[in-house]
C-alpha cells in the first residue's frame, strides 16, 4: 500500500520532513507499475533507471539542505503528445514512432525546476483524437475498474495510470473533453484550465483554438498544486495570458456557502444514463446540505454545439497535422519517386483511420464552396456559446454538469460509429468552445462498480472557486477510500 | 448534398493522403453520415448582428507589444502578448536534425523537386 506516498501533496511533505526518501517513492511507485502495467498498459515509454538516479539527486540535496522544488520527487506521467527532451514522443501515432524531441515543452520545464520525476509517458488516442484510447497506433489501455471497458480518451493512459496507482500526478491534453472524459471513466480528478492558463509550447497541435494542457490526480488538493506550477505566461505561446495569478490556491474558503450554484436542466434530458444522473443528483444534494445555493438554469445543448466543435476542430486539425510530410522528421515511405508521392505516401502509411478521417472532414469543410456553410457557420455557433455562458456567469458562480452521457463503455463498442464516438463528447465541447476552465471528478459509482463523473464549469480563471466547491464536494462524499485495483 | 466519390478523391488530392478502392467506400459512407449530422448546423438560426472584427490596438509596454482584442477573443480580458519579433538561434544543431531520416553535408536530402 501507498499509504503516505499516495499523493503529491503528502510525498514532497514526506520527503521534505525526511520521513521517506525520495528514491523509497519511486521504488514504490516503479514496483506497483511493474506488477500491474501488463494488465492496464497505460504507458507507451516507461523510463524507469533515468527516475531512479533523479530521486537519488533530490535525496542528495535534501541531505546538504539545499532547497528542493514544490513538487520534489514526485512521480509524473506525461501524455505522449507533449515533447520531452530525450524521451520519445509519439503522439500514439506510427508518423512520430520514433520522434524525439531536441527541447522540452514548456510546463515539462516547470515540473523539472520543481523537482517532479517523469516516470513515463502515456498512452492516447492518435494525436488526441478519440474518446476511448482505442486510436492508439500501439496498445489498448484498460480501464482500471474493469479491464474490459476503456480508460476513456484521448488522455486515456494519464488517466488509468493515476487510478491504478502509477503515479500521483499525470498531465493530459483537453481539446473537447480528453482530460475530463477519461478522469470520469477512470475516478479521479482532471482539470482542463481557462484557455490562455498554461502553456501550449511544446504540446503537439491537434486544434490550436481548443488545446490546452492540464493536470491529472487522485485528488483536488494535488490538481491545484499541479496547476500552480503549470501556470503562467510564457513568451513561446502567444495565446498564453500575461496576467496576475495566484501561486498559492486556498482550498477552503467561507465565502463557498455563498456561491451561485447553476445546474442546466437540458443537460439532464434525453440521453443522460440513469444511473449518472442520479449520482449527479444526490452530490448536488449534498453540497446544498453544506450550504451551497444551488438553482436550476437554462443553457442549451444540442447536436448543432456537436457540429460546431467537429467542423472548428477538424478544420483546425487538417491544417495542424499538413506538417507531417516525411521530410525534416517523423516517418518516411520507402516507396517513392518524386516528392508527392514522398508526402502522399508518408502520410497514407503513417496515419491512423481517425486522424485520416478528420483531415479529410476537415479539408472538405475549409474546401472552397463549403467554407460558409460549415466553418463560418461553425464560427458564429461559437459566438453564440460563449454568449449563453457569459449570460449564466453573470448570476452565477458555477455551473454542475455530468461530464460524460455513461460511465465508461465496453472496449469496442462505438467503434464502428464515428457519430456515437462522437456524441460521447456532448458535455465537455462546449466548454473549449468558450475557453471555460472544467474540473472532472468522481461523485459515486454506478451497480457494477464503475466511476461516475461530475464536470464543474466556471468562468475564465475562476479556476479558485472551482477547486474549492471541488474540494467540499469530495470532503462530503469521502469516496476515496476505493481503489481501482 | 451527398458527397460523392469524386468529391472523396478531390479531398484526398488536397490533404495528400491516398485511398484504396475499398477504403474510398467506406470513407465516403463514413464522411456522409458525419456531414449529413453537421448539416443540421445549417438549420440553426443566429441573430444576425454582426460580428465585430478583433479590434486589434497595438502598444509598446516595456519592450513588448501588448495585443488588445475585443469581441472574438478567447478570453474577454487585455491579456494577450506579442512577442517582438527577432531570431534566436537554436544552437543544437546535432538535436536540431536528430529526427531526420535523410541528410547530405548538412542539408535535408529529398527526391528531385524540378526536372
Amino acid at each position: 500500500m501507498l499509504g503516505d506516498m499516495e499523493s503529491a501533496y503528502e510525498i514532497v511533505r514526506g520527503i521534505k520532513e525526511r520521513r521517506f526518501k525520495a528514491e523509497e517513492v519511486m521504488e514504490k511507485y516503479l514496483k506497483i507499475i511493474s506488477e500491474q502495467e501488463s494488465r492496464i498498459n497505460a504507458f507507451i515509454t516507461l523510463r524507469e533507471k533515468g527516475c531512479m538516479s533523479e530521486a537519488r539527486m533530490i535525496d542528495a540535496k535534501i541531505a546538504k539542505g539545499e532547497r528542493v522544488g514544490k513538487l520534489a520527487g514526485v512521480p509524473i506521467a506525461i501524455k505522449d503528445n507533449i515533447c520531452t527532451e530525450g524521451i520519445k514522443t509519439t503522439c500514439a501515432s506510427r508518423m512520430l514512432e520514433d520522434y524525439t524531441s531536441p527541447y522540452d515543452a514548456t510546463v515539462i520545464e516547470k515540473l523539472k525546476e520543481e523537482g517532479a520525476i517523469i516516470i513515463g509517458k502515456t498512452n492516447m488516442d492518435e494525436f488526441a483524437m478519440g474518446s476511448s484510447t482505442e486510436n492508439s497506433a500501439f496498445k489498448q489501455t484498460s480501464n482500471p475498474w474493469e479491464l474490459r471497458k476503456v480508460p476513456g480518451g484521448s488522455s486515456g493512459g494519464s488517466a488509468a495510470a493515476v487510478a491504478s496507482g502509477f503515479t500521483p500526478l499525470a498531465l493530459g491534453s483537453d481539446t473537447g473533453g480528453s482530460i475530463r472524459q477519461p478522469a470520469a471513466f477512470c475516478g479521479v480528478v482532471g482539470l482542463k484550465p481557462t484557455y490562455g492558463m498554461v502553456s501550449r509550447f511544446g504540446l503537439i497541435a491537434f486544434a490550436s483554438s481548443l488545446d490546452q494542457v492540464g493536470p491529472m490526480a487522485k485528488n483536488v488538493k494535488d490538481c491545484a498544486l499541479a496547476l500552480e506550477i503549470l501556470q503562467g505566461n510564457d513568451e513561446k505561446d502567444s495565446t498564453s495570458c500575461n496576467i496576475k495569478l495566484t501561486d498559492k490556491y486556498s482550498l477552503e474558503s467561507e465565502s463557498i456557502k455563498k456561491l451561485r450554484v447553476g445546474v442546466p436542466k437540458q443537460y439532464f434530458e434525453g440521453e443522460l444514463d440513469s444511473e449518472v444522473k442520479n449520482a449527479i443528483m444526490k452530490s448536488i444534494k449534498t453540497l446544498e446540505k453544506a450550504g451551497v445555493k444551488v438553482e436550476e438554469v437554462s443553457l442549451p445543448i444540442n447536436e448543432e454545439i456537436l457540429s460546431a466543435y467537429y467542423i472548428i476542430s477538424s478544420a483546425e486539425a487538417s491544417s495542424n497535422l499538413a506538417r507531417f510530410d516525411g521530410i525534416r522528421y517523423g516517418y518516411r515511405t520507402s516507396e517513392y519517386k518524386n516528392i508527392e508521392q514522398l508526402i502522399t505516401n508518408t502520410r497514407t502509411e503513417a496515419f491512423g483511420k481517425e486522424v485520416k478521417r478528420r483531415i479529410l472532414l476537415g479539408t472538405y469543410v475549409l474546401s472552397a464552396g463549403y467554407y460558409d456553410a460549415f466553418y463560418n457557420k461553425a464560427q458564429k455557433m461559437r459566438e453564440s456559446i460563449k454568449a449563453g455562458y457569459r449570460e449564466i456567469f453573470s448570476k452565477y458562480d458555477l455551473i454542475i454538469s455530468p461530464v460524460a452521457p455513461t460511465v465508461a463503455f465496453g472496449k469496442g463498442e462505438k467503434v464502428h460509429s464515428s457519430v456515437q464516438m462522437y456524441l460521447q463528447d456532448l458535455y465537455t465541447i462546449s466548454v473549449n468552445l468558450a475557453g471555460l476552465p472544467a474540473l472532472s471528478m468522481n461523485c459515486g459509482f454506478n451497480k457494477k462498480n464503475l466511476p461516475i463523473g461530475l464536470q464543474i464549469i466556471g468562468s475564465h480563471f475562476s479556476e479558485e472557486k472551482i477547486f474549492q466547491l471541488a474540494y467540499l464536494l469530495e470532503c462530503e462524499l469521502d469516496l476515496r477510500k476505493k481503489v481501482a485495483l | 448534398m451527398n458527397i460523392t466519390k469524386t468529391e472523396v478523391l478531390h479531398i484526398c488530392k488536397l490533404a495528400k493522403l491516398k485511398l484504396s478502392e475499398e477504403e474510398l467506400c467506406r470513407t465516403t459512407a463514413e464522411l456522409e453520415e458525419i456531414i449529413q449530422h453537421m448539416k443540421c448546423i445549417e438549420k440553426f438560426s443566429f441573430e444576425e448582428k454582426e460580428i465585430t472584427k478583433a479590434n486589434v490596438k497595438t502598444a509598446l509596454s516595456d519592450g513588448k507589444i501588448i495585443c488588445q482584442k475585443e469581441n472574438i477573443t478567447q478570453i474577454d480580458v487585455k491579456t494577450q502578448v506579442l512577442r517582438k519579433d527577432e531570431v534566436k538561434p537554436f544552437s543544437d544543431y546535432e538535436k536540431l536534425f536528430r529526427n531526420t531520416r535523410d541528410m547530405k553535408d548538412g542539408y535535408i536530402r529529398v527526391p528531385k523537386i524540378i526536372e
